[in-house]
């Protein structure tokens, strides 16, 4: 008996076989007749690339890309991250993304289109090779490794985390060698997060695509069932439409993502020029992430635009105490102390406050009343909140030391007050 | 206050009560240790550490350890329990890690605790250059990009290397790239469905480094087996070396066999085990000495446990129990209590067997025979692990193996007679491991996977368009991770989730696996967690969750299931004058359907009730004994029947003295007039789908288990068989002893031998 019919019985669930011709060459004539793509072979493997040029006049949602070839450079060296500030400039750039046939990694999931944009004088350029059968990997890897060495710098949308990596292990599985170092990245999901943080429900390209560049998809074909597709034209049915699509998706990933960095740039441009922007932002963020670049009044310009938000109090507050302008200082850290709502922005906001009446304007009565506001506010929140009262009690220690030195420079102001008048 | 323990043992000498009902009390002498000098070839920074934590000497199978992998040998170490093991590998390994920079190691423990309690140890080393990383399902991710990147010896579990390693083998370029030295510790523990997976894994791993220009070398330890050398050949596919000649020193031991007083000498019952042991336990327990009771089952933990409690309240708050189904936190803590002496009795299930630092106990108790003879020695080794007398009791139970092994001290004592089997060709376990194999790497058309010929699995995967050929080579071709499908310790994906329901909050209290579910948590089962009893109110098949509420009831539950099996195909099959022998593919049909209550304490029973759960319908292997008609001559329908149920009964009680496993893994069944071959015939079946080498080895030792289980029940002492022998309440002991040596004087006429390559 076959050994494999009770396995069959016991544990497959699997669908029967479907119907098997092989229509993966009439597939493959279609798309390059419909996207005029190119068949790109070596010995017996082959691939097919399409390449295109795409007018800048187009549309993509409320976006376009007219005024693409006026980014501002400057500030898209701001969106790298941690302190560096590559010299970049929009034509050194590659964007891309890739389909795949499972989204969990590891060794079985494979890349079977890669799309590639950047732009060059001639427009907006897309070039997208696919793995038109699995004996041609490497060949196929061979010309994406050719794009990518090209450029001086990636741009994705969590290529990171996942495409670039999901390449890299096809590298490694085709025996190529890697480069020690991984090429210059900037990752869009990364620099959204940062200005759009506590914005957007999530970070989805599709909720980036809708609710920042207005744009939607209602033909689109669903991401989950993109592998689906692809294992069916490999296993040879019919699927010359589906596959279309799945290069539309691809060509519509590339602009989103073109769209978005150029809004991302302008956003960043309109809030340091005029504090404010059309669109909902974090301030806060946006102006940390200036502040660890090291423009200082380009983060300040940004959140002078929000001081209806707390963060942006607090941390406007702290730039202007270090550039010694303490009246504006004194005035944010007392608003925030009169709109917290919260007792560790309450505490920071007094704190803040008394130091500086204290030190700066030696007011030690204005100081006192600070202090004073905190030990009450912290006697009822150890009321409030049981579980947190060995931190409480901590912080009330230090509020109360702060209170006897404030009475006693008091005492001692009113001793030489009363020496004097005597 | 500690007190002398050889103060109590010269009480229970002589105590009558207790001595008398000893058949078996043996003093292994203390054992000096026998040393030699660190080799000179030791690698400086290692000799530096070594001497720096006292370690001026090693035992002689550490060295021989050391020569034998220097040179390139594979390794398999047998020495006892607390021999020093791990430094015996450990010394090896980091010499190699530190003579070559770009050497690497892969360090596999059965269980995470195992894992956590080792990284201390090699942590301790502190070598230049050798970062060490435990990589489980509990390395947050953080570290797991560093151990990937930096790790020179990496920590885990086999489950790990199956799920989260091996299918992202690109990522860890660095560790197989050089990958030098695979570390198996508790090789016994890899049997069963379990061994079978791991022996695929093997072959993934070694594809992978192969792939890698990687050649790794194996070392395992391992419990004392008969067939260390075979197991670890079939796991990994290498020939080791076998250091089996211990030269650490061991503290003075008294094992003592203890065996209930007969309360019934006519039926032949004794007084329970469990009450036995918890009486012997609260005895040491007194006397102030640290001691573990082992328990059968997680009930009987329960039981144990909550007698010691409610009858030693001033020691109560340092009593614990420990199996699976606590959580992992629960567990932690149990065994952090144990090594700071803050606990002074456990009760656990086997699951403290295996070699966790638990510090040292004084005692160790087994609540009935663990099932094979090296848990036996895990067990007992649980006790005295440091210099000093130490104790550890068998208490028997009514089975026939216990009873066995009461009266036959000299199958402990000496030389291991079972083994440890595997089944990598289960058609279950090689069809999944292919596939996770075909997602790491892609199959050439004529690969073969170990010594497995796969091209059928190959291109069945392909019908199933699971995998596609393109030329000679199958690329995977679907969207899964096959890994997390499939599960390598049991039969089935998913445990159940158990819920606690107290008015409206909710409170998972611990999981159980799928295959006891039935015998477990059917509706009105009582549940026994911490000693705590719940009633299940409803289960959710398809959820797998099981709600419980707490109950107070005076009583226990105890699932029945009925059997039906279908022989399929019979792959050996030999004749012989009064009886025939299969080794078979069957189908196996059960059903539990009902449960028994059993009052606390008294342990009568006190009513039933129905279950109601489906069907299930198993493919495996089955050894099949039937019977010549003229055996039976005289006897009347329900006089045969209750032989064959006497029979069946015995032998599977037997059968776990030469196959390594657990009793509930071996399922029994009776049939009057077996449709296809029609004779009386009782079988015995392998419990994993498709087999794991239990019935064929059933089927070659037979002669050895008829036998056996001839002499239990002859040396019986009962009048009319008993729970120890045929079984209790059936007046048919003699027709049982004489339907044996009939059977066994035919045996030596061979009549007819059939079987797949005759």
């Amino acid at each position: 008996m076959n050994r494999l019919e009770f396995f069959d019985r016991a544990r497959s669930r699997l669908p029967m076989k479907k119907e098997q011709r092989d229509e993966r060459d009439r597939n493959l004539e279609c798309l390059q007749k419909e996207l005029h793509g190119e068949v790109l072979s070596e010995g017996p493997s082959s691939i097919l690339a399409v390449r295109y040029t795409v007018s800048r006049s187009v549309r993509h949602g409320d976006a376009s890309f007219s005024e693409v070839g006026s980014l501002d450079t400057a500030v898209l060296r701001l969106l790298f991250s941690g302190t560096r500030k590559p010299e970049v400039s929009l034509r050194k750039l590659l964007f891309f993304d890739v389909e795949t046939t499972g989204l969990s990694g590891g060794a079985g999931t494979n890349v079977f289109l890669v799309g590639f944009l950047r732009v060059s004088e001639r427009g907006i350029e897309i070039s997208q090779y696919f793995l038109s059968n699995l004996s041609s990997e490497r060949l196929f890897l061979r010309y994406i490794q050719e794009e990518l060495r090209q450029a001086a710098v990636l741009v994705s949308y969590n290529g990171k985390g996942y495409d670039y990596n999901l390449i890299k292990s096809r590298y490694i599985l085709n025996g190529f060698p890697l480069e020690d170092q991984d090429p210059l990245h900037l990752d869009l999901l990364f620099t959204s997060r940062r200005i759009w943080k506590g914005v957007l429900p999530d970070f989805t390209l599709s909720t980036v695509e809708r609710t920042v560049l207005g744009f939607g998809r209602p033909m689109d074909i669903p991401g989950w069932r993109i592998p689906e597709v692809y294992f069916n034209y490999i296993r040879g049915r019919d699927v010359a439409q589906d596959l279309h699509l799945v290069f539309e998706h691809n060509r519509l990933d590339l602009l989103s993502l073109l769209a978005l960095l150029i809004r991302q740039v302008s956003v960043i441009r309109v809030g340091i020029r005029e504090g404010r922007t059309p669109q909902r932002i974090n301030p806060a963020s946006i102006s940390d992430m200036l502040l660890k670049k090291g423009y200082p009044e380009e983060a300040k310009s940004v959140l002078e635009g929000h001081l209806e938000c707390t963060e942006v109090l607090k941390r406007l507050g702290l730039i202007y105490k270090r550039q010694q302008q303490h009246h504006r200082a004194l005035e944010l850290f007392t608003a925030l102390a009169d709109r917290a709502s919260g007792v560790s922005d309450y505490l920071f906001a007094c704190t803040e406050a008394a130091k500086l009446c204290e030190h700066v304007f030696r007011d030690m009565k204005r100081a006192l009343s600070y202090a004073e506001g905190m030990r009450e506010r912290l006697m009822r929140a150890c009321a409030f909140y049981p579980e947190l009262r060995e931190r409480l009690e901590y912080e009330r220690s230090s509020v109360e030391r702060r209170i006897e030195r404030l009475m006693r420079r008091l005492s001692v102001s009113a001793g030489k007050g009363i020496a004097q008048e005597g | 206050m500690p007190v002398d323990i050889e103060a109590l043992l010269n009480e229970l000498r002589n105590d009558s009560s207790f001595i008398n009902n000893v058949t078996f009390w043996g003093v292994r002498e203390r054992q000096d240790a026998r040393f030699g000098e660190v080799p000179q070839e030791v690698h400086q920074e290692l000799k530096k550490y070594l001497a720096h934590a006292g370690i001026h000497k090693l035992y002689t199978h550490q060295i021989e350890t050391y020569r034998a992998v220097s040179s390139g040998r594979d390794v398999v170490i047998t020495t006892p329990t607390a021999s020093g093991k791990s430094l015996a590998y450990n010394v090896p390994v980091l010499d190699g890690l530190l003579k070559d920079p770009d050497a690497k190691a892969i360090y596999l423990f059965p269980t995470k605790a195992l894992s956590q309690d080792q990284v201390k140890v090699i942590e301790a080393f502190t070598l230049p250059g050798i970062r060490l990383y435990i990589y489980d399902g509990d390395t947050p991710s953080s570290i797991r990009q560093a151990a990937r990147q930096n790790g020179r010896l990496i920590v885990s579990n086999p489950d790990m290397l199956h799920t989260g390693i091996l299918p992202n083998h690109p990522k860890w370029v660095k560790i197989f790239d050089g990958l030098k030295y695979i570390v198996l510790d508790e090789l016994h523990t890899y049997r069963g469905v379990f061994g079978s997976h791991l022996s695929h894994i093997m072959k993934r791993l070694e594809r992978i480094a192969a792939f890698y220009k990687s050649k790794p070398c194996f070392i395992a330890s391992s419990a004392t087996i008969e067939n260390p050398d075979e197991l670890f050949h079939r796991i990994t596919g290498r020939k080791p070396v076998v250091i089996s000649r211990s030269g650490s020193p061991l503290g003075a031991k008294h094992y003592i066999i203890y065996n209930p007083p007969l309360v019934n000498p006519l039926q032949g019952i004794r007084r329970g085990v469990v009450l036995e042991s918890y009486k012997l336990g609260s005895r040491f327990i007194k006397n102030g000495n640290a001691t573990i009771v082992f328990a059968r089952s997680r009930l009987n933990t329960e039981v144990i446990l909550s007698y010691l409690k409610k009858w030693l309240p001033h020691t109560a708050g340092r009593i614990a129990g420990y199996r699976g189904g606590y959580l992992p936190n629960e567990r932690r803590d149990i065994e952090e209590g144990l090594k700071r002496g803050e606990i002074r009795g456990i009760v656990s299930t086997n699951a403290l067997e295996l070699g966790i630092d638990i510090g040292s106990l004084e005692v160790s108790i087994m609540a009935g025979y663990p099932g094979s003879v090296a848990s036996f020695h895990q067990q007992a080794g649980r006790s005295g692990r440091k210099e000093g007398l130490s104790v550890s009791v068998l208490v028997c139970s009514n089975s026939p193996l216990d009873q066995y092994i009461a009266q036959h001290p000299e199958y402990l004592m000496n030389k291991s007679p079972e083994a440890a089997l595997i089944n990598p060709s289960n058609i279950y376990v090689l069809v999944d491991q292919v596939k996770c194999a075909a997602f790491e790497l892609p199959f050439q058309k004529e690969d073969s996977f170990g010594k497995e010929s796969i091209s059928d699995v190959l291109s069945y995967l392909e019908e199933k368009e699971v995998l596609h050929r393109e030329g000679d080579v199958y690329h995977w071709q679907d969207r899964s991770y096959p890994a997390e499908n499939v599960s390598i310790r049991s039969a089935d994906v998913g445990n159940f989730v158990i819920v606690e329901r107290a008015g409206r909050s909710k409170r998972v209290i611990g999981e159980v696996d799928r295959a006891s579910v039935p015998v477990l948590l059917y509706e009105n089962a009582v549940y026994l967690h911490e000693s705590q009893q719940y009633i299940v109110v409803e289960l959710d098949w398809d959820k797998q969750v099981a709600y419980v509420e707490r109950s107070d009831v005076n009583y226990y539950t105890d699932a029945m299931t009925r059997t039906d099996i279908k022989i399929l195909e019979n792959s050996l099959e030999e004749h012989h004058a009064s009886y025939r022998a299969f080794l078979s593919d069957v189908l196996v049909r059960t059903v539990a359907v009902k449960y028994k209550k059993i009052k606390f304490g008294s342990h009568e029973n006190i009513g039933y009730g129905e279950i109601n759960l489906p069907e299930t319908e198993m493919h495996t292997r089955s050894f099949i004994l039937s019977f010549e008609e003229e055996l039976f001559q005289g006897m009347s329908r329900e006089e045969r029947e209750e032989l064959l149920l006497a029979l069946s009964n015995l032998l599977r009680n037997i059968s776990p003295l030469y196959v390594m496993t657990d009793i509930r893994d071996i399922g029994s069944a009776e049939n009057l007039k077996q449709e296809v071959i029609g004779l009386p015939t009782v079988f015995l079946f392998d419990r994993y789908p498709g087999g794991v080498g239990l019935a064929d080895r059933l089927f070659e030792v037979r002669h050895r288990i008829l036998q056996t289980s001839l002499q239990r029940v002859t040396e019986c002492p009962c009048a009319e068989g008993c729970p120890s022998c045929v079984g209790p309440g059936r007046a048919n002991k003699e027709k049982t002893v004489m339907f044996l040596q009939k059977l066994l004087k035919g045996e030596i006429r061979l009549v007819e031998k059939r079987g797949a390559d005759a």
